[in-house]
């Protein structure tokens, strides 16, 4: 900021692009305005730039047009303490930061981060971001193109444990604090007014001999298999689960088929979906076991585990012992990825090519 | 003539380095003043001098003043910690101090409020006497049986605490692959709670509470286990008596613990016009009953129980759908409804 030749600078915001200059398809319906965030959990985002913003307190999820929409040639990122540099920002030490999560915005390649500074009920939510050259930034919301969608029914506090975005719908995965009414929504987007209240899908996965349930889906990912969309979901209780998109549209409860058993003591985090040699990987972080990489090859035939499992079952899988304490994943491109990492040096983010 | 130029700089100079700069705290703004400068920000200034030069500048908006500024930052400032003003020449620190500490938070209860708990409970909830910060949850919550050995990981360890608004009460979700039947978790390492076992589900006093301090004392929840509850809820079970007297409750048991805010807030009396009938709900028999004493004294007339289809037990059972689905046993595909139980409150 300049005034009379001086520079006061505080880190300036990012001044988020006015409308004209987003894409109009996915504007559509959005408005200039200041969303009211409570709280900033977990990311996504969608076409062109537009950032998806799960706001649990308010059981809402903003859409933000960012307005970064051009390639920002992010190539190598190594950041040792990205604690200290969020609570630099919000004017407090790392240990008062919580990160909610991470995306990566597809089209430009910057690093998106939702946190919270304090861990109290007054936390206030920001979103940072950081660019190419390992610099942080606050994304501010003030005076921004966006749109609101409101869950209808989402109980008491609800958590949204994850959420992607699919070729026109946002996918949105959450569990509340009383009841057990886990499910996953799908949400048109643009949002319209009929789309407000999302469609509530209550997943089943069989495989486990004679019994099924519900249980709530941690993190997911789109995926196409022999040319249909399904969602790779990673669940509280560990197995990995296919189900065919066009399933969850037709009816409100789905049986997913269980393709891997990723063992216990652990709690997946992450997936992402990767190419290697002509082959498909998924990338699973998790709680206990680092960084998994699953080979997706033949998960169009492979068979649901209905058996009793010893160890692990069904798709195979490496464990990636350099990438241990990744608590946050995210891909960069083919064969980058970004992940939050937590050593003994500290929580660091960092580029890593894809194993 | 050059000569007089320069003397004159000088004298500019001596008269603003004489005004001693000053930073101060006002109304959560920093305030610097007897300062000239071509460039101003703050910083937060905790640990080392590396530390500090690492940080970015904090996000906020200046005014700008003649002889310095004022920085009104996005976010509140912390009591407790440094500030630091960088100017070309000067470094400038400011802080609000830590206030007086309040009253210690410390554990109200842990529900559910029975000590005979079915082996396949679902979720209990830390009730706090004020807020408790995020993210340590589960480094403080342990399980141990009997013996004294700890039991492995018994909660649902999700990335998002399940905390209320106020951060009062938390939320613990018995791990589901613990709970069901067939699934890895629970083969490797066990059920968390064997039937007829004993245990002790115990909050650490070590927890930290918002200001840095301790809770200090343990608190402690005896658990005797019992066998499990595997069937859907049918309220058409449940045995309801109806008020005795015109400022008595209306009572019902429900011959198993229901989950406690679910059922405060799922169940509610309806007169015979479809009113709300104002009065307050109580938990009774352990969790397994409830009661509700009207505001006013009943008028004699029919009335309903309203029970709203998102009540739960304690394990999770809805009604008419279990947690747990066995696909050797019918099933219905139906979802919970909401359902009425009628009572009549007498003439007498």
């Amino acid at each position: 900021m300049f005034s009379r030749s001086r520079i006061l600078s505080a880190l300036t915001a990012l001044a988020l692009v006015p409308a004209s200059l987003a894409a109009d398809d996915a504007i559509a319906g959005m408005k200039k305005g200041t969303p009211d965030l409570k709280a900033a959990g977990a990311l996504a985002f969608g076409p062109d730039g537009v950032l998806f913003i799960a706001d649990a307190p308010n059981a809402t999820i903003h859409a933000v047009a960012t307005g970064d929409t051009k390639s920002a040639g992010v190539k190598s990122i190594s950041i040792p303490k990205i604690d200290e540099l969020v609570g630099g920002l919000a004017g407090t030490t790392g240990s008062d930061i919580i990160i909610n999560d991470l995306k990566v915005n597809p089209v430009s390649g910057n690093v998106y981060l939702s946190t919270a500074s304090g861990k109290g009920p007054g936390a206030k939510a920001m979103i940072v971001k950081i660019g190419a050259d390992g610099k942080a930034s606050e994304v501010s919301l003030k005076d921004v193109m966006h749109a609101s969608v409101r869950l209808a029914n989402a109980g008491k506090t609800a958590a949204i444990t994850s959420m992607a975005y699919h070729k026109g719908d946002l996918y949105v995965a959450g569990l509340t604090t009383e009841a057990w009414a886990s499910n996953l929504k799908m949400i048109p987007f643009p949002f319209s007014e009929a789309s407000t209240k999302g469609t509530g899908v209550e997943i089943y996965h069989g495989a486990h001999g004679a019994y099924e349930t519900k249980s709530p889906v941690q993190t997911f990912m789109a995926y196409e298999i022999a040319g249909q969309t399904h969602l790779l979901a990673s669940y509280v209780c560990t197995p990995l689960v296919k189900f065919p998109v066009a399933e969850l549209k037709k009816s409100d409860k789905v049986r997913g088929t269980t393709i891997a058993e990723l063992g216990n003591r652990n709690r997946p985090l992450d997936i992402i979906a990767f190419k290697k040699d002509g082959k498909d990987y998924a990338l699973i972080s998790n709680s206990a076991r680092g960084v998994m990489k699953v080979s997706l090859d033949g998960v169009e035939k492979i068979e649901s585990i209905t058996a009793r499992v010893n160890g692990t079952a069904g798709l195979k899988y490496d464990s990636i012992k350099e990438l241990d304490g990744t608590s946050q994943l995210d891909k960069l491109n083919e064969t980058m990825a970004v992940v939050i990492r937590k050593t003994d040096k500290g929580t660091s983010l960092e580029t890593v090519t894809l194993p | 003539m050059s000569r007089l130029l320069s003397f004159a700089f000088a004298l500019t100079s001596i008269a603003v380095v004489s005004a001693a700069p000053t930073a101060n705290i006002v109304d959560g703004k920093i305030v610097i003043t007897g300062l000239d400068f071509t460039k101003l920000y703050v910083v937060v200034a905790e640990g080392s001098e590396a530390d500090i030069a690492a940080r970015p500048a904090m996000v906020g908006d200046w005014s700008d003043d003649k002889h310095g500024g004022t920085f009104t930052p996005k976010f509140p400032l912390k009591p407790g910690i440094k500030y630091r003003i960088v100017s070309d020449t000067e470094k400038l620190e400011v802080s609000i101090p830590r206030p007086k500490p309040g009253m210690l938070p410390r554990v109200n209860t842990v529900l559910p409020t029975a000590a005979d708990l079915p082996e396949n409970i679902l979720r209990f909830y830390v009730q706090f006497s004020a807020s408790m910060p995020r993210g340590d949850a589960y480094k403080y919550v342990e399980v141990f049986k009997k013996d004294g050995t700890k039991v492995e990981q018994p909660f649902l360890e999700l990335d998002n605490e399940l905390w209320n608004e106020d951060q009062t009460r938390l939320t613990l979700l018995i791990d589901p692959g613990r709970i069901k039947k067939e699934v890895k978790p629970r083969l490797d390492l066990g059920p968390v709670f064997m039937d007829q076992g004993n245990y002790t589900l115990v909050v650490s006093g070590k927890w930290s509470t918002s200001d840095g301090r301790t809770l200090g004392k343990d608190f402690s929840k005896p658990i005797r286990v019992k066998p499990a509850i595997s069937e859907g809820i049918d309220p058409k079970t449940w045995k309801l008596s109806s008020p005795v007297k015109l400022n008595d409750a209306v009572r019902i048991a429900f011959g198993r613990p229901i989950d406690h805010p679910l059922m405060m807030r799922c169940l509610t009396v309806i007169d015979s016009n479809g009113r709300e009938v104002a009065g307050r709900g109580e938990e009774m028999l352990v969790g397994s009953g409830w009661s509700y004493f009207p505001k006013e004294p009943w008028k004699p007339g029919e009335y309903r129980v309203h029970v709203d289809s998102l009540i739960e037990d304690v394990c999770g059972n809805r009604i008419g759908q279990p947690f747990e689905i066995d696909l050797l046993k019918p099933m219905s595909k139906e979802k919970p409804k909401d359902m009425e139980l009628a009572f009549t409150v007498p003439n007498r």
